[in-house]
């Protein structure tokens, strides 16, 4: 059983307490116990007290959550308020963690966060859900720690927290601490089944270009040329763009990178450029040696690939509805979709088939269903739970 | 299926990791080569399994790696497995070095095809390498030097990426890896060929410690035979330390001196397409593990460039092909307006002086016509059917090329204004041979104009002045050739200004009607009006159309300016109503507003607005309107017709004069033109046409007006020949609309006088 809680409430702990109680209120409703809240705060509130609020609120039941660029819950999507999921019944079961990053170390943080896995006894389906600082560096070292740690068993789900596009300071929750450059996890396991649906919607454009000089998530030059003038010229930025860090941080954010891999592009949120050494960072790594191509998607690519994550969460339900839906959507897609958005969450909505759903619109996605890779940019997924 | 630019890339992609992380220990080497592999194949599972052991794995938790099915996976090339936690995978595996280590790559879901395995090989050989030389570092026996050496190795091999990267000509970068494995392995005699890739068929081939001249005997050895035939038949490394006795076992010539020797395969697309061969002449020299992995990585680069390179061929090919779409004309392939404007800037810059350069605009005599009766996709045909002729009419270097539409382009280089012009007149004879398509005859006919370069012109204006030339051409009657002379360009100047002033002159309502009455030449009586535009020009005064019309016509400006007269005509009309409830109106309309419907809406919206009746006005058409058109123009005049509007032909017995059209046709009077009329009491020719019109009205039941008449004495001969109605100067010249407000409510006849 899931439920949802929303406030808009100005006071932070109020709202915070106020979103945790009508979601447990509604699952107690329906006859259920709490045994998880996920919190998703817009970054506007004090963050100390928001975890105040949620840890009076949650009474003991492990709560885990994050800042946002914006929330969604079951009614649409939102900016400036607090949504929780509750998770709660006699179905699932609940082990949580959180681990700061120390010394930079993402994999050695991502593995030792994912141990809360080992401590379930583990049902029909386990899923393990990450929520991380986007700010603080490569986040498919997160997933690389994280997959150490589990292996190809279970599946790798969530997102990185915003701060509403300022890239300044986004906030983790775990209970009443609020941390930040830190990554909170919630392992899940359900007698039902679990579901991950990814998908992006970008293709490429272009020719591709040749990454001939990278360091982790700094592109430094492409086809031997200084990185952003590459990346602008391609784009025929407009000038404020070449000047601007915030200008130019709002038209990256629809005109990601794509790195060639077998069968797909892995997408690569431009974050911001150092106009003085001619580079551009991006949220994860982008190895030298490589080829990137520009990406491009328009509303309806965008809204169509809505429909792929939400069959692709459902692909092991054999038609049955789901419980919740869990929803990481690029910050970039809200950008792209603009007024659309509302309508990205109806699809979102019909895909449910009635069941709650809560997510937030974030700076970068986890999902790992097949291979090894699992972090994506500019990218929708969907945790369905059975 | 993954193309061949990706193996390309992510081998590329690994490749790299070791040039940038040279100086990491075997734990973080492996670690990361073990994540990058998993990454490229979308591997769930990555293990090294060495001996008994798996020394690294990606995809099991610590305590839960199935070491026992990673060894069975390590011990087959590929297999089907059952993994823990997984399900059904598919697994690869391939040596990491000879020292017994195997990379084994498990993945659910879609089997590894066979570049993909070639792929896990050429990095498991990569890994295999950049670990034997970080054991030999940790090693720590002499240092120092092992340290160079690596450092030196990797430099070699980052010069020889670099080259490929940089996308260095296949040759050179051939050249680069025999010399590398020459320093890299201190050989004698290095060989490489790779065939099937160079273009004219042969291998492509590079000696490294031979001289050149054998490169040929070299590239003529089959790759099968020979020591280095078992690497190129086997697809693995071959090596001896005795290779007279290897020559001897294979029945072949064994080279004088050679003592040791070894080959590598090179791949592309997962077949072997080359040989790396190394030969030393070294007594007792005997090539080791490390030196065989050094060949390895080396034929690993050749297969990377190769791979490389093919695509660029295939790039270039399909980008040609783009480039050809973009710089020519899709219908008749004849370069398009881009590139011929850049051939004439290539020439200025190359034309020799005493030979300038010279262009003839070429445009299709009424193209539009023939589109329009024939239809476009007959057009289309007769524009490639003209390209071709135009083709055919040239010299070998002049440039055909087309422009936009019927317009088409001859770049003649080195020739004087004298042979242009004789070109181009071999241009307009060529044209002359009647053309048949799908079993219809037509004539085609070309005008052309003629420009030649002089010092400080761009190619632009070039082009510019042969279109000048050209128009002239087409002014001065179609079907024939004019040279560019600079007074040609003032008057389009002077058109460009003039037209400009038209487009000004409507919106600022300067283009008013005159009227000019025809009289009943019975009574006396005004029979009806005649609006006559002008143009109250704000600088030039008032104008009559000789000033502008022909260019309002060729502009299109004409229709407004009709419209415009039609308006205010109509809109006067209305306001005699009261003194002259019978009055009628006659106006001038252009061929122009016959191609479009639209004509009837405007007209009848004009009659409504001032609530007139149709039969209260008269448009006059000219022959040659009605002869030029079509079905459409039938349907327009019905229509209006329909409006009870009628319909006079203005000069009368100047064009075709067909008989046929004046029965098709809803006409209902006649003007006979002041030609004629002229002639009326002094020529018998002119008096037999006039009387010969009049019959013909009559027996059409047509009316028929006179124009121009100036005297009594032609008055009198029209009355008596019984031609009812007349109009001139006799009569009234063109007056303005207050002037005929004043002449109407005098009730003006031929007895009481004369404006």
């Amino acid at each position: 059983m899931t439920a949802t809680g929303v406030s808009r409430l100005a006071a932070p702990a109020a709202a915070a307490q106020e979103a945790v109680q009508s979601a447990a209120a509604a699952l107690r409703e329906a006859g259920a116990e709490p045994v998880l809240f996920v919190a998703y705060a817009a970054s506007t509130y004090d963050p100390d007290l928001l975890a105040a609020g949620f840890g009076l609120a949650a009474e003991g039941v492990p709560l885990i959550g994050c800042s946002t660029a914006g929330e969604i819950a079951t009614a649409g999507a939102d900016d400036g308020g607090v949504v929780v999921f509750a998770l709660g019944g006699e179905g699932f079961a609940v082990a949580v963690s959180s681990q700061e990053v120390i010394a930079g170390d993402l994999r050695g943080a991502g593995s030792a966060v994912a141990g809360c896995v080992e401590q379930l006894a583990r049902r029909e389906s386990t899923v393990l859900l990450l929520l991380s600082d986007g700010l603080s560096g490569d986040q498919q070292e997160v997933v690389r720690g994280a997959y150490d740690r589990v292996g190809a068993e279970v599946p790798l789900v969530g997102g990185c927290a915003g701060d509403g596009l300022r890239m300044e300071r986004t906030t983790q929750f775990f209970g009443s601490v609020a941390l930040t450059n830190a990554i909170v996890a919630a392992a899940i396991t359900s007698d039902g089944p679990i579901g991950v649906g990814v998908s992006h919607g970008w293709r490429s454009t272009g020719a591709s270009m040749t990454v001939t000089k990278s360091s982790g998530v700094v592109v430094e030059t492409l086809d031997d040329e200084p990185a952003l003038n590459k990346y602008l010229d391609r784009l025929d930025a407009p000038d404020e763009v070449r000047v601007d860090a915030a200008a130019f941080t709002d038209f990256a954010a629809t005109r990601p990178i794509g790195l060639i891999r077998r069968n797909r592009n892995e997408i690569r949120f431009v974050a911001k450029a150092d106009f003085e050494n001619r580079t551009f960072t991006c949220f994860a790594e982008v190895p030298q040696g490589g080829s990137v191509s520009i990406m491009e998607g328009d509303a309806e690519s965008v809204l169509g690939a809505t429909d792929a994550a939400c069959s692709g969460a459902l692909e092991t339900f054999q038609g049955n509805s789901p419980k919740g839906f869990m929803v990481f959507d690029c910050i970039a897609r809200k950008g792209v979709l603009g007024e659309g958005i509302q309508a990205e969450i109806g699809q979102i909505s019909e895909g449910a088939d009635g069941a709650p759903i809560a997510g937030f619109y974030s700076y970068g996605e986890f999902a790992r269903t097949s291979g090894s890779s699992g972090f994506h940019n500019q990218t929708l997924v969907v945790l369905a739970l059975g | 299926m993954p193309s061949a630019s990706w193996s390309t890339v992510q081998l590329a992609e690994f490749l790299e990791v070791f040039e940038v992380l040279e100086m990491l220990d075997a734990e973080n080497m492996t670690r990361i080569a073990v994540d990058r592999v998993a990454a490229a194949f979308d591997a769930e599972v990555v293990a090294l399994v060495l001996d008994e052991t798996v020394i690294r794995c990606l995809g099991f938790p610590a305590d839960a790696v199935p070491v026992r099915l990673l060894r069975s996976a390590s011990e087959v090339r590929s297999s089907i497995l059952n993994a823990p936690g997984i399900g059904e995978v598919h697994s690869v595996s391939a040596s990491v070095s000879t020292a017994g280590c195997t990379m084994v790559v498990l993945r659910a879901g879609s089997p590894f095809d066979r570049e993909e395995e070639t792929l896990v090989r050429s990095m498991a050989r990569a890994l295999g390498l950049a670990m034997t030389a970080t054991d030999r570092l940790t090693e720590s026996r002499v240092l120092a030097e092992r340290l160079s050496e690596r450092q030196y190795l990797s430099d070699r091999l980052s010069q020889i990426q670099k080259s490929i990267s940089h996308r260095a000509p296949l040759q050179e970068v051939m050249d680069s890896i025999t010399q590398g494995a020459a320093e890299l392995l201190g050989a004698d005699v290095v060989g490489l060929r790779i065939v099937g890739l160079g273009d004219d068929g042969r291998p492509i081939a590079s000696l490294a410690g031979y001289p050149d001249e054998g490169l040929d005997h070299f590239r003529s050895i089959p790759l099968n035979q020979g020591f280095s035939g078992g690497a190129f038949v086997e697809g693995v490394l071959v090596s001896t330390g005795d290779y007279a006795a290897a020559a001897r076992t294979l029945g072949t010539a064994p080279q004088e001196l050679i003592e040791a020797a070894m080959a590598a395969p090179v791949h592309h697309d997962g077949r072997i397409v080359g040989v790396l061969n190394v030969a030393s002449r070294d007594v007792g020299r005997v090539f080791t593990p490390a030196e065989q992995e050094i060949l390895l990585r080396l034929a690993d680069h050749a297969s990377l460039a190769v791979t490389d390179a093919a695509a660029v061929h295939a790039l270039r090919d399909s980008l040609e092909g783009e480039r050809f779409k973009a710089s020519h004309d899709a219908l008749t392939a004849l370069p398009n307006r881009t590139t011929v404007l850049e051939m004439i800037e290539y020439e200025l810059h190359h034309a020799d002086p005493a030979a300038p350069l010279c262009v003839l605009y070429i445009d299709v005599d009424r193209f539009k016509l023939l589109n329009d009766m024939y239809g476009h996709s007959f057009g289309d045909r007769v524009l490639i059917e003209v390209a071709s002729r135009l083709r055919n009419a040239v010299r070998e270097e002049d440039l055909v090329g087309r422009l936009a539409g019927d317009e088409f382009v001859v770049v003649a280089p080195g020739i004087s204004a004298e042979a242009a012009g004789a070109l181009a007149q071999r241009v307009t004879l060529e044209m002359t041979e009647p053309l048949v398509l799908d079993g219809r005859g037509t004539q085609v006919s070309v005008s052309v104009g003629v420009a030649e370069s002089a010092a400080g012109l761009s190619s632009e204006e070039l082009l510019g002045n042969a279109d000048v030339a050209m128009y002239r051409a087409k002014t001065s009657g179609r079907d024939c050739v004019v040279s560019y002379d600079v007074q040609m360009r003032d008057e389009m100047f002077e058109r460009a200004d003039l037209e400009q002033e038209i487009s000004l002159g409507l919106k600022a309502g300067e283009f008013v009607p005159l009227f000019q009455p025809s009289l009943n030449l019975a009574t006396g009586e005004v029979h009806s009006l005649e609006a006559l535009v002008r143009w109250n020009h704000p600088t030039r005064g008032q104008l009559s159309p000789d000033a502008f019309l022909a260019l309002a016509e060729d502009t299109g400006l004409i229709v407004d300016i009709d419209l415009c007269v039609l308006d205010e005509a109509c809109r006067r009309l209305a306001g005699w109503t009261q003194l002259h409830p019978d009055l009628t109106i006659s106006v001038n309309l252009s061929v122009r507003h016959f191609a479009h419907p639209e004509i009837v809406e405007f007209v009848a919206e004009i009659l409504a607005k001032y609530r007139l009746h149709g039969s209260r006005l008269w448009l006059e058409i000219t022959e040659s309107m009605v002869m030029a058109n079509n079905e459409m123009t039938l349907e327009i005049l019905r229509s209006l017709r329909s409006l009870g509007v009628r319909f006079m032909v203005d000069d009368f017995g100047t064009g075709y004069s067909s008989l046929v059209y004046l029965k098709r046709y809803p006409i209902d009077a006649l003007k006979i033109d002041r030609e004629f009329v002229d002639g009326l009491g002094n020529d018998l020719e002119d008096e037999a046409i006039v009387t010969a019109i009049i019959r013909l009205a009559d027996a059409l039941g047509h009316e028929v007006i006179a124009e121009g008449v100036e005297t009594a004495a032609q008055q009198d001969w029209l009355i008596q020949s019984g031609c009812l109605y007349a109009q001139g100067f006799l009569f009234s010249k063109a007056i303005s609309a207050d002037a005929t407000e004043v002449l109407l409510s005098q009730a003006l006849t031929v007895e009481n006088g004369l404006l």
